[in-house]
């Protein structure tokens, strides 16, 4: 299968499903905001119209500290101007009184169904919002045309990150996360409720936990580490980047045998976890798939039966062929390291001038241009340990231009 | 044992507990598996890792509640990790009279991290003092040291660290940590990666980043390590830099999330030249639905000792783009990548004539999709992939999925499945190539509040293989002791979880 062809299909199937989707308004999170049961009968839409506050009913929002407390009107507050008489729960008069204006499932002798509003999985302090002067339309929105409200009022993170900006001013506050996430006692947010899982939407960095989020979430790691320190602790970064039992998800069975495609085209990064000096070449010394021996035997004869390299590989007759590792080495050099060390490539490119190197044929590593580069006098300017590696103190060649 | 962790236990739930918020953890993982060496004999694996953690929170003011305050808190954690090998695979240097690499010694005692926190010290100043873990410049670093970080009224934070590298050199060093490019041990004697082993390198560096401003995030870092020459000889400076990088991030934040763009860009002062850089944009398409396109180029660069600096490597260049969405009990992905390598002329490369060798495939591409569905006591996954060009072929399908028996899927049993096929080939090793079928089971289970197991077996087959059994099992026991009340921290990012 050609790259274009797969690009079309990978595209097509990208974009198929946009247009119905899209046009979805979003819905609070049920994790922060929990399903709630409202078997009740109401209307903003009326009560409004005659001109009664938010705090008429909603009594207590004005002195509330806590998201866990019940807003809600209890029936003494309706009773003031509903005449609700239980003993006669038929009653009809003007405003209603009859538990059914209110209860449409109300059946007399039978227990009631009851208001659940499960308490949200956040902070929040009604109080400090009001004595800011932020009307209660800002977060709920307009409710005058509207009759019962329900968890769809409640307001949604982006609607809070237009005043919790960190600015200065009377209606704008810290946008730390602990503001009004709950926090555990290391520091960082609670994410596991009964309600779910607490996930990133991605509308804040971009950082939507997807289902491969586990095994692409790079991009957003290296912006600010900081940021996922929010929820993450740092044992949870080492478990996989420092762990020692392989992530299932992302090196599946048998990953062993067949690592080599993904190490050669070193994708994923093999360095975002391991070390090709320390772990790769570790296990492949360890395990014989590559003779460490430089000198005996040749650099790149293996131990096993096993031939690594085609032929015409290391051979110099053969530079400027396919076959001939110098390519190899270009395309992905770290392939090459996982296996060898320095002295494998001293052996041929160190250079000989008769001071006791060990290059054999002084076959030149640098790219073209190289005495004249940038990378040249940087490199020389800050570590000319290495360039000794190759090259003799005096040697003419040690210089940048 | 009985009686000291009784006497523990006690400690730490008598008065201090109760100052202060306390966890210990203890994880125990053993492992036995196979692997192929290079004579096709087995080697095998035993592996036992034992991780013991401590950590103490919140050791500041508190109010009339008891309840910490933000500001002015203290904490200290740290990590211990030993690790054991009692397979033959620990005594295979013998027969090759190799040196072993630290990595993987037979026994391995090591300090992940250990370190005096403080947090929001008189409102802006946080500071950490020990061995501690950054992950900057597009890599991770660890350092026994000072790191400090003060926040201005201006919407930017001014860090600055410093101290000696952990390189792995040390008895209870974590080798992962090294600058890649210079392997430890093994060296020939008196060779500069012998002689360097040992040197301490003391590292510092200091970053500015943006804090609050909800539009833009943006970070600029500078590192600098350098080693004192061990045993100078003849025309060698005193010292060296091994790393020496500054790196840029920036991510943006428009119409109220809905794009959100992000670019970096990494110059290595050591290399001189750019050896990373990213850019890429995030759209959302509506609640649950996105599209993500992203380029990323990256060089070749190592530890400053490494003569591989100077090679004649060639950077990559990627795109990738993606797509997921959340509906329902549904959560699916897609992702296409394709990764273009490039090739020098032969005459660039001292060999003439002067032309492009013309090697296959300059180009690696592929695909894949997932998707889950939650099943309310667990969940079933699915995954497909296709990967093909430089380095060979792959392609694959997974289905896993686990499912809660009693409880729930933290605290109660649960066990979980994976069936997996694989076709790969090497494409310069014609030799490696097969159809691997591999099949896991595990279970989790809770003993107690904060005590759980987890056992997980799995088992392959291809052409190399008609058995490959691997084992794992985890004894992990963890808890949270102090004002705020008991509990168990949440499950480590272990296995499938």
């Amino acid at each position: 299968m050609s790259a274009r062809v797969l690009s079309v299909l990978v595209l097509s199937a990208m974009i198929a499903p946009i247009a119905p989707i899209a046009s979805a308004a979003p819905p609070p999170s049920s994790v922060v905001f929990p399903e709630q049961r409202l078997p009740l009968r109401f209307s903003h839409r009326l009560h409004l119209g005659k001109n009664l506050a938010c705090d008429f009913c909603h009594e207590k929002a004005p002195s509330s500290r806590s998201a866990a407390d019940n807003l809600i009107p209890s029936e003494e507050v309706c009773a003031t101007c509903h005449t609700i008489d239980r003993a006669h729960p038929e009653r009809t008069a003007k405003p209603a009184t009859a538990c059914v204006a209110c209860h449409p499932s109300f059946v007399a002798g039978k227990e009631l169904e009851r208001v659940v509003i499960p308490p949200p999985n956040l902070k929040f302090d009604h109080k400090a919002h009001i004595d800011r002067s932020v009307p209660c339309t800002r977060c709920h929105g307009e409710v005058k045309d509207l009759e019962l409200a329900t968890r769809a009022q409640l307001p949604r993170m982006d609607l809070c990150l237009q005043c919790h900006d960190s600015r200065r001013g009377k209606q704008h506050a810290s946008s730390r996360c602990a503001t009004c996430h709950l926090l555990r006692a290391d520091g960082t947010v609670e994410t596991q409720f009964a309600s779910g899982v607490l996930r990133p939407s991605g509308t804040l960095r971009g950082d939507a936990h997807t289902l491969d989020f586990r095994t692409h979430h790079a991009a957003v790691a290296q912006n600010d580490e900081r940021y996922c320190l929010n929820c993450h602790r740092q044992d949870y970064c080492q478990s996989c980047h420092n762990g020692v039992v392989k992530p299932f998800d992302f090196h599946g069975n048998d990953y062993v045998s067949r690592h080599a495609v993904d190490a050669r085209r070193n994708d994923p990064d093999c360095s975002s976890c391991h070390r090709g000096q320390s772990f790769c070449l570790g296990c492949h010394e360890r395990s014989g798939v590559v003779d460490a021996r430089t000198g005996a035997g040749g650099a790149f004869a293996p131990l096993g039966t096993r031939s690594f390299h085609p032929a015409g590989w290391a051979d110099p007759s053969a530079s400027g062929q396919p076959n001939h590792h110098a390519w190899q080495a270009q395309r992905n050099l770290r392939q090459c390291v996982s296996c060898h060390r320095q002295e494998t490539c001293l052996e041929c490119h160190g250079a000989r001038d008769g001071a006791g190197q060990t290059g054999k044929m002084s076959v030149n590593p640098h790219p073209g241009g190289w005495r004249s580069s940038e990378r040249c006098q940087a490199l020389a300017d800050r570590n000319p340990r290495m360039c000794l590696r190759c090259h003799a103190a005096g040697d003419s060649q040690l210089h940048c231009r | 044992m009985r009686l000291c962790a009784t006497i523990v236990f006690a400690l730490l739930s008598g008065g201090v507990a109760h100052a202060y918020d306390f966890e210990i953890s203890a994880e125990t993982i053993g492992q036995g598996y196979q692997l192929r060496a290079g004579d096709d004999t087995i080697v095998n694996r035993r592996r036992l890792t034992q991780t013991v953690g401590l950590n103490i929170y919140n050791m500041g003011p508190k109010d009339i509640y008891g309840r910490s305050l933000d500001r002015n808190q203290i904490y200290l954690t740290l990590s211990l990790r030993y690790e054991g090998e009692y397979g033959d695979y620990a005594s295979i240097r013998e027969l090759t009279g190799r040196t072993p690499q630290q990595e993987l010694r037979k026994d391995q005692l090591e300090i992940l991290y250990a370190y005096l926190g403080g947090r929001s010290l008189f409102g802006f100043l946080d500071f950490r003092l020990g061995r501690q873990i950054v992950y900057d410049l597009f890599d991770f670093q660890s350092f026994d040291g000072l790191s400090l970080e003060a926040r201005t009224p201006f919407h930017v934070a001014l860090e600055v660290w410093g101290g000696l590298a952990v390189t792995g050199s040390a008895p209870v060093d974590s080798p992962v940590y090294r600058t890649d490019g210079v392997a430890l041990g093994g060296n020939p004697l008196g060779s500069l990666a012998a002689r360097q082993e040992d040197a301490l390198e003391p590292t510092f560096g200091f970053a500015l980043r943006t804090v609050g401003l909800s539009f833009v995030t943006a970070r600029l870092s500078y590192l600098r390590t350098i080693s004192f020459t061990g045993d100078r000889q003849p025309g060698e400076p005193e010292s060296g830099v091994l790393d020496e990088k500054l790196a840029l991030t920036l991510r943006g934040r428009l119409f109220h999330g809905l794009v959100v763009p992000w670019a970096g860009v990494r110059y290595n002062l050591l290399a001189g030249l750019v050896d990373e850089a990213q850019a890429g944009v995030r759209v959302s398409l509506g609640h649950g639905h996105g599209l993500s396109a992203e380029y990323v180029f990256a060089a070749p660069t190592f530890d400053g000792d490494s003569i591989w600096n100077v090679f004649g490597a060639q950077a990559f260049n990627d795109v990738r783009v993606g797509w997921d969405l959340a509906i329902g009990r549904w959560r699916l992905v897609a992702r296409g990548f394709t990764r273009l390598f490039a090739d020098e002329t032969t005459s660039n490369s001292g060999v003439d004539p002067s032309r492009v060798v013309g090697l296959p495939g300059a180009q690696a591409y592929g695909a894949s999709a997932g998707a889950r569905i939650d099943l309310g006591r667990g969940y079933a996954r699915l995954d497909g992939y296709y990967e093909d060009g430089y380095g060979g072929t792959k392609a694959g399908a997974d289905l896993n999925g686990r499912i809660v028996i009693v409880g729930d899927m933290l605290t109660g049993l649960v066990v979980e499945g994976r069936l997996s096929y694989v076709y790969f080939r090497d494409d310069s090793r014609l030799i490696d190539h097969a159809h691997s079928l591999g099949i896991q089971a595990g279970a989790r289970y809770s003993f107690a509040r904060g005590l759980t197991g987890h056992v997980l077996l799995e088992e392959n087959v291809n052409r190399f293989w008609s058995s490959q059994f691997r084992v794992l099992a985890l004894l992990d026991v963890s808890f949270f002791l102090g004002p705020r009340g008991q509990g168990w921290p949440r499950p480590r990012a272990w296995g499938m979880w």
